[in-house]
């Protein structure tokens, strides 16, 4: 029954994250008739102008979307489940912060983004997400145990330093100034082709590596100790945890800059629908956090056209609530507890 | 702060008004300015070059980057860079009257409004603004006829160049790009945008809010510029090489015919002073060369 119903929630998220895809894909601030987005999709003659606009434009901003959605939501996943934490999320914890101020340094020292043919901003970006979090996580644990605002708290903290650090950079090099400006808002617009394929790739191995951590993600939600005594190794189970979401985070990050509260958004409205179990919840925040990305940046793609606003923005004018609601029933519950 | 304001009235009241001449700015601000000021800090680049086409070169004691015409402004003591000019060293220079201008500079020249120097913003609109901003030195440095003059000169230019234009319908689309990634525009309703509708060409921005709009990929596609104008602050070169290259590029007009112009002189043409009707000239001359290839899609 509860197998069924799950499967039934999953199968409603996929269709939600394809019915995103094609309204991103439809819709745009120049008005292709329906008709030839169909043709240029299915490769049949379509005119020139619409032909390049769906298949280099729309296209693979829409699997970038999706993409950056499925990864920064299942790094939410991972983190809330390995740090018990119902409110960790990389852009909250600075693990996104880290990650461009790698991608900055890199872009203002002129440094090569591919060496021998291969995309390296992602490494480069993960280097600096995997820093701020260990940052932020000794920074939190200096007392001990991990508290969840405490960690929450020092995540903002190292965020806005590191967020400041960006800038600095930012107004020193001044002709990229715009450039690393925007990174701290997100952009999902390719500015070279073929960006969007490897970024697919990256993502299906990285969500299909988290998955296959779901069982041990679901023994640590029962404690430590316990998920000792079901057999696991704890501590290698959490290193591999931290890597992987900092990996994820990474990708997303150097392709699309800072994207906020998708890690958030995502994971807590799959786990409505599906309940605590990994195995389910992976994929579904997965497909939760693409459609809201997607959803989201084509609203700013639309709603000022044919200027555009920053996807970011989006996320975090309908994140932000959310987190807030999110605060207000964990202390809701701990003062409950208190009591 | 009331306080600096009493005392400027005092001041002012104390004054003989023969000696206050009244100039309004382009914030629609009356200054004041004390008659014919011999200490001036120039952070408008474009000002600069007006006020040594009036003789008055020798009243700057400092100024912004850029200042590189004519060959007498390279030796001015500098203030900083002209999208960060420091306020300290502005007024180490003891200075009786400051040229500034907008965009950038806007924080600090509501700063600097609040301060006992007398200040002007010129942020010319377009062309007709520019003439404003060389009448309003003219002015302020008792210099009229100088003014008149330099006026004069640049008008006759402009109306050479603007002679026999094509009418709008038959002028080139053009993209103006300030920035790549995130593309940015010249929009129309900017002062560089006045320059490209009076050179002979129709901005695809127009009707788009803002003065340097952050566009959307698609939109500049599907507008199929016949021209694209680069003016990056790095790399302009490199960007038009690669121009085609971009993800759904390949069919714009501008990289088929190519017509990607990324060596344009952006100091005659984005610096709001004496040289502009060159820069205009220059531009009005490419377009002239332009046919126009077809209708958008």
């Amino acid at each position: 029954m509860i197998r069924r119903r799950s499967a039934a929630a999953l199968l409603a998220l996929a269709a939600a994250a394809l019915v995103a895809a094609g309204l991103s894909v439809f819709m745009g601030p120049s008005r292709i008739p329906m008709g030839e987005v169909v043709a240029a999709i299915l490769g049949r003659t379509a005119p020139e102008g619409a032909l390049a606009i769906v298949t280099e434009v729309r296209l693979p901003r829409t699997v970038m979307g999706a993409c950056v959605g499925a990864l920064l939501a299942t790094a939410g996943v991972i983190l809330q489940g390995f740090l018990r934490n119902p409110l960790a999320e990389p852009y909250l914890l600075g693990v996104s912060s880290g990650a461009i101020l790698a991608v900055s340094l890199m872009i203002a020292a002129g440094l090569p983004l591919v060496v021998h043919g291969v995309y390296v901003l992602p490494f480069a970006a993960f280097v600096g997400a995997v820093a701020a979090l260990v940052l932020v996580y000794s920074l939190a644990q200096a007392r001990g145990r991990l508290n969840v605002t405490t960690l929450i708290l020092a995540g903002v903290v190292v965020s806005a330093v590191l967020s400041a650090v960006v800038m600095l950079i930012a107004s020193l090099s001044r002709d990229r100034y715009f450039e690393i400006m925007a990174w701290l808002m997100g952009n999902l617009q390719p500015l070279t082709k073929g960006a969007e394929t490897w970024t697919a790739v990256y993502t299906v191995a990285g969500i299909v590596l988290a998955w296959s951590q779901a069982r041990d993600l679901n023994a640590l939600l029962l404690g430590e100790e316990e998920a000792a005594s079901l057999g696991v190794r704890v501590e290698r189970t959490k290193r591999v945890l931290f890597v992987l979401s900092a990996l994820l985070t990474g990708v997303a990050v150097s392709v699309s800059g800072m994207i906020g509260f998708v890690g958030l958004v995502g994971p807590h409205f799959a786990r409505l629908l599906l309940g605590p179990d990994h195995r389910r919840l992976i994929p579904g925040a997965a497909l939760a956090g693409a459609a809201m990305v997607m959803l989201a940046d084509l609203a700013g793609r639309v709603v000022v056209a044919p200027a555009e606003l920053p996807v970011g923005t989006v996320t975090a004018l309908v994140g932000g609530p959310f987190f807030l609601i999110l605060l207000l029933r964990h202390a809701r519950e701990v003062s409950g507890r208190r009591r | 702060m009331r306080l600096v304001t009493a005392a400027l009235f005092l001041a002012l009241a104390a004054a003989p008004a023969e000696s206050w001449i009244a100039v309004v700015d382009d914030l629609g601000v009356t200054v004041f300015v004390g008659s014919s000021p011999r200490r001036v800090v120039s952070l408008s680049p474009g000002a600069t070059e007006i006020l040594y086409a009036l003789g008055l070169g020798n009243r700057i004691v400092a100024a912004c980057e850029p200042a590189d015409y004519p060959a007498a402004a390279r030796r001015l003591p500098r203030v900083g860079d002209f999208a960060n000019p420091n306020l300290e060293v502005i007024l180490s220079h003891r200075p009786d009257f400051i040229v500034a201008t907008g965009g950038l500079q806007r924080e600090l020249v509501l700063k600097l409004r609040r301060g006992p120097v007398p200040m002007v913003m010129l942020y010319p609109q377009g062309m007709e603004g520019v003439f404003g901003n060389v009448r309003l030195i003219g002015k302020a440095f008792d210099r009229k006829g100088a003014a008149a003059a330099l006026e004069k000169r640049m008008r006759g230019r402009v109306a050479e160049v603007t002679a026999g234009l094509p009418p709008e319908g038959k002028r080139p689309r053009v993209y103006f790009e300030v920035w790549a990634d995130p593309p940015m525009a010249i929009g129309d309703s900017s002062y560089a945008g006045d320059l490209v509708r009076l050179a002979g060409g129709s901005n695809i921005t127009r009707g788009v809010i803002g003065d340097y709009p952050r566009l959307s990929m698609e939109f500049i596609i599907s507008a199929d510029p016949e021209v694209v104008i680069l003016s990056h602050c790095d790399d302009t070169a490199g960007a038009a090489a690669g121009l085609g290259r971009r993800p759904g590029w390949a069919g714009v007009s501008a990289v088929k015919s190519g017509r990607v112009w990324g060596d344009l002189d952006m100091d005659l043409l984005l610096r709001p002073g004496p040289r502009l009707p060159e820069g205009l000239a220059a531009l009005a001359e490419r377009f002239r060369r332009t046919p126009r290839a077809g209708k958008a899609p």
